[in-house]
């Protein structure tokens, strides 16, 4: 499913305004400037995703996930390759990981920073539909991301798709890489377009 | 279930499990008596409703049931904090998760055990929104404590730290990194490790004695009015000097009050803690590692982490002065002490090139130590050596301590005279003869000192190769002792 320019854009700057108000909370709790951007956009069909995310994050990576429900419905993730994970722990932390792996505290870290990000994202999702989307708890999953992803494959009749956001961290002069992916069924992605579509009438008009 | 035994259990074996009617109230039984982690729950306006055993009994001041109170005011921590507003969010319908990392606790309360006066636990917090009827009716905290976690977890960066440090600089030790670098990184690393804002590394020039410093600050040096890149220390003093003199490490965590303090210099910033440890190879003293001003005590452990580093410290600075002690021997004749012929030919060339770039005039003087043969043969080869010593420090006490004195082979010596005009090569001849012949009034030799002298300049307008004046020089020195011979023969005929 392709998206059209206006879409993408709409959406982009939806997300990029989600991503500023993360960025400010990250700065306000590690008291040190930090700076999220999305770049890129695309929308993969999810039996793609796997190939496309696993060419670009090969093997171990660190996902905070995070399921919603509501008037749209799905899975939220963000995911980073392992090392990248430590690396942004130990820039927001300003510690080293003992031996680059991620420690009980550092997944604490990553998980309070995946639950700011994706309740930015949902959030503004919610506040454009206007209506409440409800999160579960996040959990963080360390593991292939074949696996991971398989388990998303199984279950639900809904032809699914992946929204996928490519999102750079920048601080201390250090660029991270790793993805926001949303998974919605086709039917989610259609309400989540047309309100993002109204959005950007409305806000174009203001 | 197979126990293993060859019996299996049913639930029908476990009868206690049909009198469970109420099981959520035995879960709230276990909440309110047996959780190890902290529940507070709010309403929509954060007013508390309830909050279990475990946060009560930890709560300080107690405030006993703490039920119907505003949370702002039972924990008015979370308001000067700025936390507050993470409730808020919770009550938006988001999940809030603090870790211990970024925000240390939550909610205010004692460590267990304490790690001193006020310390406070250690929590990651979870404040989640209550759903009733589709609307937020109020929060759920739960506050873990995981002070012992971040111990642990705290003593393991620490050792992950010393371990890859002392990896680091062992691979530096093997590595072609000059002393200077050596120095600095083994300062880099003791004050990482003991958290110290100051400190400097040293080494004894084994020559003099003294100690030199390569890493004190360009700050230090200001302070201290010294103007040198490196500083070097001839006398041994205060507490830092007590580690040399005494070959003894030094932990003193109120340094000003320590009786072996001689105070500080004037101007110098003041020293709260200090910490050192000599570096000593084979038992011999070589260097020093010293940190200071650590914002907490030091401990035993640091002491014991400054000696390791010393003791690599000493590893590569008994390295470096053997490589240094070898390269003057591969270049200077053992027994005069002045370059050999290698030395000589090496810096010589490079004298040449760079007179050659400034357009600077140089001199060469080619000697030879007449009749050595004669001495060696009649008085034999100890009085040979001394005649060679005594014309090394003849030349010595005629050019300068720039110039480059050689001896380039047995019985010859060589001198490249910088920034030397064409008249000077006169001069020098002069003056060389005029050591020689004070030299001989002394007669405390059995033989008269006699050296064939040749010159050769260097023309910045014309210029040459060092063998080519090297020739010129020789040839000019050959002329002179075949004239001194047929002089000689003259005489006796």
């Amino acid at each position: 499913m392709l998206l059209t320019a206006e879409q993408r854009d709409a959406l982009t700057e939806l997300i990029n305004i989600a991503f500023s108000r993360t960025a400010a909370a990250l700065s306000e709790i590690t008291s040190r400037r930090v700076l999220i951007s999305a770049p890129q956009l695309g929308v993969h069909p999810l039996g793609e995703l796997q190939d496309a995310l696993a060419v670009l994050i090969p093997g171990e990576v660190a996902t905070v996930h995070q399921i919603f429900t509501g008037n749209i419905a799905g899975d939220a993730l963000l995911v980073l390759n392992y090392e990248g994970a430590t690396q942004l722990v130990d820039l927001l932390a300003d510690e080293l990981s003992p031996a680059g792996r991620l420690d009980p505290s550092g997944r604490e870290v990553l998980m309070e920073v995946g639950n700011i990000l994706l309740n930015a994202c949902l959030g503004m999702f919610g506040n454009v539909l206007e209506v409440q989307v409800s999160f579960s708890v996040p959990r963080l999953r360390l593991e292939d991301l074949r696996g991971m992803l398989t388990d998303m494959l199984i279950g639900g009749d809904d032809i699914r798709v992946a929204l996928v956001v490519y999102t750079t961290f920048r601080l201390k002069d250090s660029d991270i890489g790793g993805f926001l992916v949303l998974i919605l069924g086709v039917s989610s992605l259609e309400r989540l377009l047309a309100a993002v579509g109204e959005w950007a009438a409305r806000t174009g008009d203001e | 279930m197979d126990t293993g035994t060859g019996m299996t259990y049913g639930p029908q074996d476990f009868p206690e499990l049909k009198r469970l009617r109420r099981p959520v109230g035995a879960i709230e039984d276990w909440l309110e008596q047996d959780a190890a982690f902290g529940v507070l729950l709010t309403d929509g306006r954060l007013v508390i409703r309830y909050c279990n055993q475990w946060l009560r009994r930890r709560k300080r001041p107690a405030g006993g049931d703490l039920a119907g109170k505003p949370l702002l005011d039972a924990f008015p921590e979370l308001r000067e904090r700025r936390l507050e507003h993470y409730y808020r969010q919770a009550l938006n319908g988001q999940l809030q998760i603090l870790s211990q990392r970024f925000h240390h606790y939550l909610l205010a309360l004692p460590a267990d055990p304490p790690e001193g006066p006020g310390a406070l636990m250690f929590q990651t917090a979870r404040i989640y929104p209550v759903r009733e009827d589709d609307a937020i009716a109020g929060t759920l905290t739960v506050l873990e404590d995981v002070t012992e976690r971040v111990r642990t977890e705290t003593v393991l960066r620490r050792k992950t730290a010393v371990s890859q440090s002392m990896a680091d600089l062992s691979q530096a030790l093997i590595s072609t990194a000059t002393l200077e670098d050596i120095s600095h990184l083994v300062l880099r690393m003791a004050q990482e490790l003991t958290e110290s804002t100051s400190g400097f590394t040293g080494y004894i020039d084994g020559s003099t004695g003294r100690l030199v410093s390569p890493t004190l600050s360009r700050t230090s040096w200001d302070i201290c009015r010294i103007k040198e890149k490196t500083v070097v220390f001839e006398r041994f003093t205060g507490l830092w000097g007590w580690v040399l003199n005494n070959r003894r490490p030094l932990l003193a965590n109120d340094a000003a009050a320590d009786p072996r303090s001689t105070g500080l210099p004037a101007g110098h910033p003041p020293v709260r803690n200090f910490l050192s440890a000599p570096a000593l190879f084979e038992d011999r003293l070589v260097g020093q590692v010293a940190v200071a001003n650590s914002p907490r005590d030091y401990t035993d452990e640091d002491l014991h982490l400054v000696r390791r580093l010393a003791d690599l410290y000493a590893l590569a600075i008994s390295r470096r002065l053997m490589e240094n002690r070898l390269h003057e021997l591969s270049i200077t004749d053992e027994l005069t002490g002045l370059y050999n012929r290698r030395g000589f030919m090496t810096l010589a060339e490079q004298q040449v090139r760079i007179a050659g770039r400034t357009r600077k005039g140089l001199l060469i003087v080619f000697i030879d130590l007449d009749g050595l043969k004669w001495i060696n043969d009649v008085l034999g080869h100890p009085e040979g050596d001394r005649a060679l010593r005594d014309t090394a420090d003849l030349l010595r006490g005629t050019f300068r301590e720039s110039d480059i004195i050689a001896r380039v082979g047995g019985d010859e010596f060589a001198v490249l005279a910088l920034e030397a005009a064409p008249a000077e090569g006169e001069i020098l001849e002069r003056h060389l003869r005029e050591g020689v012949a004070g030299r001989n009034a002394a007669a405390d030799r059995p033989y008269r000192l006699s050296l064939s002298v040749g010159t050769a300049c260097y023309d910045p307008g014309q210029p040459a190769a060092l063998d080519a004046l090297l020739g010129q020089a020789d040839l000019r020195m050959y002329r002179e002792k075949e004239k001194k011979r047929r002089d000689a023969a003259a005489i006796i005929r």
